[in-house]
């Protein structure tokens, strides 16, 4: 391998010679030196430049670039979410206040006819306890009626018996003869 | 100044003569672009990437585009597995670009017109990933020579082949850059010559394809870098992946 080497170099280097006499410096080996020397010099610095200083400002800068990005996309979807979310609860409390006013509603229609209902039955009662008692009073009336008639009319007799025929008749006997009368009429009334 | 159009490639010693022991290590015309181009990527990326700012500037943007398209690049050629090389890759890429770009100035010199240059960083690529692919598959990373499907008469040819090819990797690498360079700067100065011998009568035809080439000299001194780039990312993917 290394006898191909050599024989590889001088091969190419002495045509490269014979090349350059024709008119083209680059195959002038003199100078071959010296130019790998410097390119393997300067290309090693500008890999250290780029490998230690540019690369990893540039890859952080754009990391960071981008992690605020995802940040910003993710609060973005976050919010979004937390607003789906809302909107969800203000959906079911709407809901849920039109299921409680419906209740409401129907609780207070039940109970309004419930009252009215027992109110009613209160009144009836009442009206009818009223109407006993009127009964009963009309009832007392009359007998009350009935028995002033008899104390009147012989009242009544008495006076006209006085003024009639001038006799203070007596008030026993008026009584009797008016009770009499009434109880007659009475039975023909019955 | 000289009217061979050659001149512009000739490498002569600039400052004091140096040397280890017999070898010549002289600094150079070469070694002063060399330290140019590197100087400037390394000031460009030192200054741009200082601050990381949330909302990049100027410089930082650019700096990011360039990370991102090398890192887009290396994705898309290699995998995810070539993510430790990456400062390799975009080392090389800046190195040749900017080293095309300052070459395009004129009475400047160009690195990469110098098959050398371009060899050594060939051949370094093409040892590195060789060693890669024999450290990730050992011996049967030779398989990569024998491709799957393929008959077993020509299996023989198929094999030589394929070995043929890997091996003039870092030929066809170092000689496409190196010629394409060479030849643009070449064809440059050749009109520029022009210009200069017909004189103000007819020295504007020339001068339009002076300017012309120097765009197309422009867009080739890019599109080499990034050729240069992604062939290695190729080859730098056969090591890692074995596909055949």
């Amino acid at each position: 391998m290394d006898k191909f080497l050599v024989l590889f170099i001088t091969f190419s280097s002495s045509a490269a010679l014979a090349a350059e006499k024709a008119g083209m410096p680059q195959l002038n080996p003199e100078s071959w030196i010296p130019q790998i020397f410097w390119l393997a010099l300067t290309f090693s610095v500008l890999y250290l430049v780029i490998a230690k200083i540019a690369l990893p400002r540039l890859s952080e800068s754009i990391e960071q670039r981008d992690d605020h990005i995802s940040d910003h996309i993710d609060e973005a979807k976050n919010l979004k979410n937390q607003a789906e979310k809302k909107y969800q609860e203000y959906l079911s409390l709407i809901e849920n206040a039109k299921k409680e006013a419906k209740d409401l509603i129907n609780e207070n229609k039940k109970k309004l006819q419930e009252e009215f209902e027992n109110k009613k039955k209160e009144l009836n009662t009442k009206l009818e306890v009223k109407l006993e008692e009127v009964d009963k009073e009309i009832q007392s009336f009359k007998k009350e009626a009935i028995q002033n008639i008899g104390s009147i009319s012989s009242e009544v007799a008495r006076e006209l018996v006085q003024k009639i025929s001038k006799i203070e008749a007596n008030k026993a006997s008026v009584n009797a003869i008016v009770e009499e009368v009434s109880k007659n009429y009475l039975k023909e009334l019955n | 100044m000289a009217t061979n159009p050659m001149t512009q490639f000739e490498v002569y010693s600039i400052g004091p003569k140096i040397q280890i022991g017999n070898i010549d290590i002289s600094f150079t015309n070469s070694s002063l672009f060399m330290v140019i181009t590197v100087a400037l990527i390394s000031i460009f990326f030192i200054l741009s990437t200082q601050k990381k700012s949330l909302i990049p500037g100027k410089m930082q943007l650019l700096a990011e585009m360039i990370y991102e398209f090398v890192a887009k690049m290396i994705s898309d050629t290699a995998g995810k597995d070539a993510r430790p090389y990456f400062p390799f890759i975009l080392s090389l890429f800046l190195f040749v670009l900017v080293a095309n770009m300052v070459g395009m100035i004129p009475y400047s010199f160009t690195v990469t017109s110098h098959i050398i240059v371009t060899f050594a960083l060939a051949f370094f690529i093409f040892i590195g990933v060789t060693i890669i692919g024999f450290i990730k598959h050992g011996i049967s990373y030779l398989k990569l020579f024998v491709p799957s499907g393929v008959p077993a008469v020509l299996l023989p040819l198929i094999v030589v082949i394929e070995i043929i090819s890997y091996l003039s990797r870092p030929i066809s690498l170092s000689v496409r850059l190196f010629a394409n360079m060479m030849a643009g700067h070449t064809m440059l100065k050749v009109f520029g010559g022009f210009v200069v011998s017909l004189g103000i009568l007819g020295g504007w035809l020339p001068l339009g394809f002076s300017v012309a080439l120097t765009g197309l000299e422009i867009l080739v001194a890019f599109l080499q870098a990034y050729v240069f780039a992604i062939l290695t990312c190729i080859y730098l993917n056969d090591a890692l992946h074995l596909h055949h």
